[in-house]
C-alpha cells in the first residue's frame, strides 16, 4: 500500500454545490473547439480570490452563453460580466451585468453573444477583498443540429391546418356572402361563388407554402453549409525519411476561395505555452499508444514532426493550435503509421523534433468502444479513504490519482482531477514545470469522439487567454492584423530562441509570454485539473507531469456514466 | 334596398349624440388594435437599433401583445356573441360558417391575424434556438407574425368598410348624423389603410432605404407592391382625396414615432457597441408617397369616376395610366429625395432623422453619407429595370383596381 501525504478534502464543498447543476452539460454532443468538450472551464487565482468559472456558450449564434461563478477563496459582493469580442475589443462592449448570487459563493448570468468568432468574457469582481477582473476567452460558433421536436411539430402542424382551412373559408366568405348587402336574399349563384373562390384560394395559399417552404429549407441549408462550425480540415501523413518516420501536417485550404466563413488566418498562429501545435497522436482502438508532439512549422500550410517510437497501427490524430484572434481550435485526422524496423542504437539515437515531445505505450484500455459498466484495472487501491488509482512511471515513481469522488463518475458534474507522485519508496516527491506549468493532462473517450487537452487552469488556450487581454488593453474599436510575413517570422524566430534556452530559463520566458498565468502550484508533489466529462462512456487520461528533468506520462482509465437524476 | 342603420352587428343601440357616432365599439377597438400594432412595431426596431436586448416582455413586445390581444377578444366576442346568442338580429348581416358559427367579415379576418400573430411565437422561439437569433425582419417565423399583423389590420379595414359602404349607393337625403357617422368612418378607414401600409413598407424597408434609392431595384419593389395596395384602398375609400390622406397618414405615423423616441436615453445593451450612442435613434424617414399619392388621387378624379358624363375606362388602360404616372413621380420624388436624405448634410438632424446609426454599425464607415459603389447601376441598367418596373406597376395596378372593387362591396 502506498503511503501519501493527504489533503483536506474540505475545499470540496463546491462539489456538493455542484452536483446538480451542470446536467446541462450533458446534451452537448456536437464537435466544438475542443473535440466533444463543450464549453469552458477555469480555476484560476485572482488578487485574494480563488475562482472556479464555468461558461457554457451557446450552440448558436446569436444566442446566449450561460455562466457560473464559484468564489472558492475570498469574500466577493458583486461580480459583474460582459462579453468582449475580439473585432471589436473592450470600447465596442456593452455595459457589465450583475450575475445573480444564486447560493453560497455562487454567482450565475446569461450573456448574449452576438458575434461569431472568438470572443472572451471578462469578471469584474467587487467586494471586501477588493476589485479584481478575470479574463476568459469563448468561442461563439455554431455547433447545434437541431429537429424540431414532435410536439412542437404536431402543435405547429395542427396550427397551420387550422389556418389554412379558416383562411380558405374566408376567402370563400369573400367572394360570396362577404358581398351580399344587408336584407338582400342570397343569390342564386353564391354557392358557386363560394367554392370558386376556396378553390382560387387553396391554390394561392399552396403556391406561397411551397415557396415559403423552400425558403426555410434553403435558410436550414445555408446554416448547415456556412453557419455550422466546423474545423479546419488537415491532411495527415507518414513518410520514412533517414531512416525516421515522419509526421506531415498540412491544412487543407481548399475552398477558402468560395467560403469566407471557413477561413482561417493562418498566418497568424500563436504559440500556446511554448509550441505552435500541440499535437496528440492515440493509436485505434486500445488507446494503448500515446504521444504528445510539438512539430515544426516547415511553411504556413506545413507542420513537420519526427515519430518517437510507437508501434506501427492506424493513429487518431488531435492538433490544437490558436489564432492571433484568440480562437483555439483542434483539428483531426487519422493517420497510418508504418511499422519502422531499426536497430535498438538506431532507435535510441534517433532525436525528437522537439525537446519536448513525450510518448508512451501501456496497457490498451482492454473493453470494446463505448462499453459501460464494465470493471477498470486501475481501482486498485484506497487514498485516503477514498477509491483512487495509481500508474506506474517510467522511472519508477508512481502518480496517483486523488480524491477520486467515486469508482465511476458521473456526466456533466464538475471534477478537480488531482494527480499526485510518489518515488519509488512511496514518498511524495516534487515536480517541476512542464512547459511553463505543473502539468498536462489529455482526456479522450474510448471512441475519440470527446478529446480535451487541459492544465491546471482549466479547459481553455492560455494562448487566448494572452491574446484577448493584450486586445481588451488596445483601445481601438477594430482591429487590424499586422503584416502576416513579418508576424509569422517574428513568431518563428522567439519559437527558434526558445528551443535554445536552458530550462530554467525558458519557462521563466514562458511564464512571462503568459501574463494572466497566476496559478500557483499549491503542492509540489500534485497537480489539478477542473473537468466536466461531457457525456457518459469510457474515458483514457493521460497525465503527464515532469521530474528530474523527465517527461513522465501516467495512464488512468474510468468510466463515466449519465446522472441518476 | 338598404336596411336602417345602425348596422345589425351592434348588439346594443347606441345613444345619439354619442361621441361613438352609433359606430359598434368592436370598429373602434379594432383600428386602436392596428394602432397599438404599428406603434409597438416601430418602437421596437428602434429598441433593436438602440438597445438591441430585448425579452419577450420588452415594453415594445408588450405594446403589440395589447394590439393582438384587443383586436382578437373584441374579434372572438363577436363571433361567438353571434353564434351563441340565439335570435341575435346581428345574424342577418353577418357570414356563417363550417355550420356552427356567424361572423363578420372583418372579424374573421382579425381572428385569424390573431392566431396566425399567436402561431408564428412557438416557432420563432424554435427557429432562434435552432438557427441563432435572426438580426433581419424577414425570416419565416417573422412572416407569419407579418401576414398574422397585417391580416389583424386588414380585419379593421373591412370591418369599417361594411359599414361604410352602405351609404355608398344611398340616395335618399342623409340626416346631419348620418354625415357625421359617414365622415367618421371615411376617416376610420384612411387611418385603418395608413397605418397597414406603414407595416407594408416596414416590410419592404431593408431593400427601400435612402441607399437603394437610386437602384431600379427600389422602383421595382415600390411597383408590385404599392399600386397594388394604393389604387385598391383608394378606389374603396368615400374621402375625396383618399390616397393622398392615406399616404399623409403614412408619413405621419411612420414620423412621429421617431421624432418622439429619438429624445429619450438608450444604451445598447448587446455587443459589438461600435457606435457608443446615448439616444434612441430615429427608425428612418418614410417614402414622401403623398405626392405620387395626389397625382393618383387626381388621376382617379378624372378617369375612374369622370363627372361629365363620360363613360368610364376599361380598368386595363387605367391600371397601365395610373402605374405609369405612379412610377414616373415617385422616381422624379425619390431620386432627388434620397440623394438629399443620403449625403446632403441638411439632412442629418432630427427632423431627416439622417443621423440615425445602429449601436453595432461603425460610425466612419465610408458610405455613411454616400452612395456605395454597390448601390449604382449603370444608366442601361437602370432604365432596363426601371422599365420592368413598370410592367409589374401595370399589373399591381390592375390587381388593385380589382381588389378595390371587392372592398366597395364589402358589405357584412
Amino acid at each position: 500500500m502506498i503511503t501519501i501525504h493527504c489533503r483536506k478534502p474540505g475545499q470540496l464543498n463546491w462539489v456538493v454545490l455542484l452536483v446538480s447543476l451542470f446536467h446541462s452539460f450533458v446534451l452537448s454532443q456536437m464537435a466544438y473547439g475542443h473535440v466533444g468538450s463543450s464549453g469552458v472551464i477555469v480555476q484560476k487565482q485572482a488578487g485574494k480570490y480563488q475562482l472556479l468559472i464555468s461558461i457554457k456558450p451557446p450552440d448558436v449564434v446569436p444566442g446566449t452563453a450561460s455562466v457560473t461563478v464559484f468564489v472558492e477563496q475570498g469574500r466577493a459582493g458583486i461580480i459583474g460580466a460582459r462579453p468582449i469580442y475580439f473585432r471589436s475589443g473592450d470600447k465596442g462592449a456593452p455595459t457589465h451585468d450583475i450575475l445573480t448570487p444564486t447560493g453560497t459563493n455562487r454567482y450565475e448570468g446569461d450573456l448574449w453573444l452576438m458575434s461569431s468568432g472568438s470572443s472572451s468574457i471578462e469578471f469584474d469582481i467587487d467586494g471586501p477583498d477588493g476589485k479584481q477582473r478575470v479574463v476568459v476567452p469563448v468561442m461563439a460558433v455554431a455547433t447545434a443540429l437541431r429537429d424540431m421536436p414532435e410536439g412542437t411539430g404536431f402543435g405547429l402542424a395542427a396550427m397551420g391546418l387550422l389556418l389554412v382551412v379558416m383562411l380558405v373559408t374566408i376567402i370563400g366568405a369573400s367572394n360570396a356572402d362577404g358581398v351580399v348587402a344587408p336584407g338582400q336574399a342570397p343569390p342564386a349563384k353564391l354557392g358557386r361563388k363560394r367554392v370558386v373562390g376556396m378553390g382560387i384560394g387553396l391554390i394561392a395559399i399552396t403556391l406561397i407554402l411551397a415557396g415559403w417552404r423552400s425558403w426555410w429549407n434553403s435558410t436550414a441549408e445555408d446554416y448547415r453549409n456556412v453557419q455550422l462550425y466546423r474545423p479546419t480540415p488537415i491532411k495527415a501523413s507518414v513518410r520514412i525519411a533517414d531512416g525516421q518516420r515522419q509526421l506531415t501536417i498540412r491544412f487543407d485550404t481548399s475552398g477558402y476561395g468560395a467560403d469566407r466563413q471557413k477561413r482561417r488566418t493562418l498566418s497568424y498562429i500563436l504559440p500556446d505555452h511554448g509550441k505552435l501545435m500541440h499535437a496528440f497522436l492515440v493509436r485505434m482502438p486500445g488507446l494503448d499508444a500515446f504521444a504528445h508532439l510539438h512539430p515544426n512549422r516547415l511553411d504556413t500550410l506545413n507542420y513537420e514532426s519526427a515519430l518517437p517510437a510507437l508501434p506501427g497501427g492506424k493513429y487518431m490524430l488531435f492538433a490544437d493550435v490558436v489564432y492571433r484572434s484568440g480562437f483555439a481550435e483542434t483539428l483531426t485526422d487519422t493517420v497510418e503509421v508504418p511499422l519502422l524496423k531499426i536497430s535498438a542504437e538506431a532507435a535510441a539515437a534517433a532525436k525528437p523534433t522537439d525537446p519536448d515531445d513525450s510518448w508512451l505505450v501501456a496497457e490498451p484500455m482492454g473493453v470494446k468502444a463505448n462499453a459501460v459498466n464494465v470493471p477498470h484495472l486501475d481501482n486498485d487501491m484506497v487514498v485516503c479513504g477514498k477509491p483512487g488509482a495509481s500508474a506506474k512511471l517510467a522511472d519508477g515513481s508512481s502518480m496517483i490519482w486523488m480524491d477520486k469522488s467515486a469508482q465511476i463518475l458521473e456526466a456533466g458534474k464538475l471534477y478537480t482531477l488531482k494527480f499526485a507522485v510518489a518515488d519509488a519508496q512511496g514518498k511524495a516527491t516534487p515536480i517541476e514545470p512542464y512547459l511553463g506549468m505543473g502539468g498536462h493532462a489529455a482526456i479522450l473517450r474510448s471512441d475519440g469522439t470527446v478529446y480535451i487537452h487541459l492544465h491546471p487552469v482549466g479547459t481553455y488556450s492560455m494562448a487566448a487567454e494572452g491574446s484577448l487581454v493584450s486586445r481588451i488593453a488596445d483601445t481601438a474599436r477594430t482591429f487590424h492584423y499586422p503584416n502576416a510575413v513579418h508576424f509569422r517570422d517574428s513568431i518563428d524566430n522567439w519559437l527558434a530562441k526558445l528551443k535554445t534556452l536552458p530550462e530554467v530559463e525558458k519557462n521563466r520566458m514562458l511564464a512571462a509570454s503568459m501574463p494572466v498565468m497566476s496559478h500557483p502550484m499549491k503542492t509540489n508533489n500534485m497537480v489539478e485539473f477542473p473537468y466536466a466529462f461531457p457525456r457518459a462512456g469510457h474515458y483514457r487520461i493521460w497525465v503527464q507531469v515532469k521530474r528530474n528533468g523527465q517527461v513522465l506520462t501516467g495512464v488512468f482509465d474510468t468510466q463515466v456514466n449519465d446522472p441518476l437524476l | 334596398m338598404e336596411s336602417a342603420f345602425p348596422s345589425s352587428f351592434q348588439s346594443d343601440r347606441e345613444q345619439s349624440g354619442s361621441w361613438r357616432l352609433g359606430i359598434p365599439t368592436y370598429i373602434y377597438a379594432v383600428v386602436f388594435a392596428s394602432f397599438c400594432v404599428v406603434m409597438g412595431l416601430l418602437w421596437d426596431i428602434m429598441w433593436h437599433m438602440s438597445i438591441g436586448r430585448d425579452g419577450l416582455l420588452a415594453p415594445p413586445h408588450v405594446v403589440i401583445y395589447v394590439g393582438a390581444v384587443v383586436s382578437g377578444l373584441f374579434s372572438a366576442y363577436q363571433i361567438l356573441s353571434l353564434t351563441f346568442t340565439k335570435n341575435h338580429p346581428g345574424r342577418a348581416t353577418a357570414i356563417p360558417f363550417w355550420g356552427i358559427f356567424y361572423g363578420s367579415l372583418g372579424a374573421m379576418f382579425s381572428v385569424w391575424g390573431a392566431l396566425a400573430m399567436l402561431t408564428s411565437a412557438p416557432f420563432d422561439d424554435w427557429w432562434h434556438n435552432t438557427y441563432g437569433l435572426d438580426v433581419q425582419i424577414l425570416t419565416p417565423p417573422h412572416t407569419i407574425l407579418a401576414v398574422g399583423i397585417m391580416t389583424l389590420q386588414f380585419g379593421a379595414i373591412v370591418g369599417v368598410l361594411a359599414l361604410q359602404n352602405q351609404y355608398r349607393n344611398r340616395l335618399t337625403s342623409q340626416t346631419t348624423e348620418d354625415v357625421l357617422r359617414l365622415g367618421r368612418l371615411k376617416w376610420l378607414f384612411a387611418l385603418a389603410a395608413g397605418l397597414l401600409l406603414i407595416i407594408l413598407y416596414t416590410l419592404l424597408s431593408e431593400s427601400m432605404g435612402m441607399r437603394e434609392s437610386h437602384q431600379s431595384g427600389y422602383y421595382a419593389t415600390a411597383a408590385i407592391i404599392l399600386p397594388f395596395y394604393l389604387l385598391a384602398v383608394g378606389r374603396a375609400s368615400m374621402l375625396r382625396w383618399p390616397i393622398t390622406t392615406i399616404t399623409g397618414i403614412y408619413i405621419l405615423g411612420m414620423l412621429l414615432p421617431s421624432w418622439i423616441l429619438q429624445n429619450f436615453p438608450a444604451t445598447p445593451r448587446l455587443g459589438p457597441v461600435l457606435n457608443p450612442i446615448t439616444q434612441y435613434q430615429p427608425f428612418m424617414f418614410p417614402l414622401l408617397l403623398v405626392i405620387p399619392g395626389l397625382a393618383l388621387d387626381w388621376l382617379m378624379h378624372r378617369f375612374d369616376a369622370p363627372l361629365n358624363g363620360k363613360r368610364k375606362l376599361n380598368d386595363w388602360l387605367l391600371a397601365g395610366i395610373y402605374a405609369v404616372a405612379f412610377m414616373l413621380v415617385l422616381l422624379a420624388v425619390q431620386w432627388p429625395f434620397g440623394d438629399f436624405l443620403l449625403t446632403s448634410p441638411y439632412a442629418q438632424n432630427g427632423v431627416f432623422l439622417s443621423y440615425s446609426w445602429t449601436y453595432d454599425s461603425p460610425p466612419d464607415w465610408e458610405y455613411r453619407y454616400a452612395f456605395a459603389p454597390w448601390n449604382l447601376q449603370s444608366a442601361a441598367d437602370f432604365w432596363t429595370g426601371f422599365g420592368k418596373a413598370l410592367l409589374y406597376a401595370t399589373l399591381s395596378a390592375r390587381v388593385g383596381l380589382f381588389w378595390g372593387n371587392w372592398m366597395k362591396r364589402i358589405a357584412r
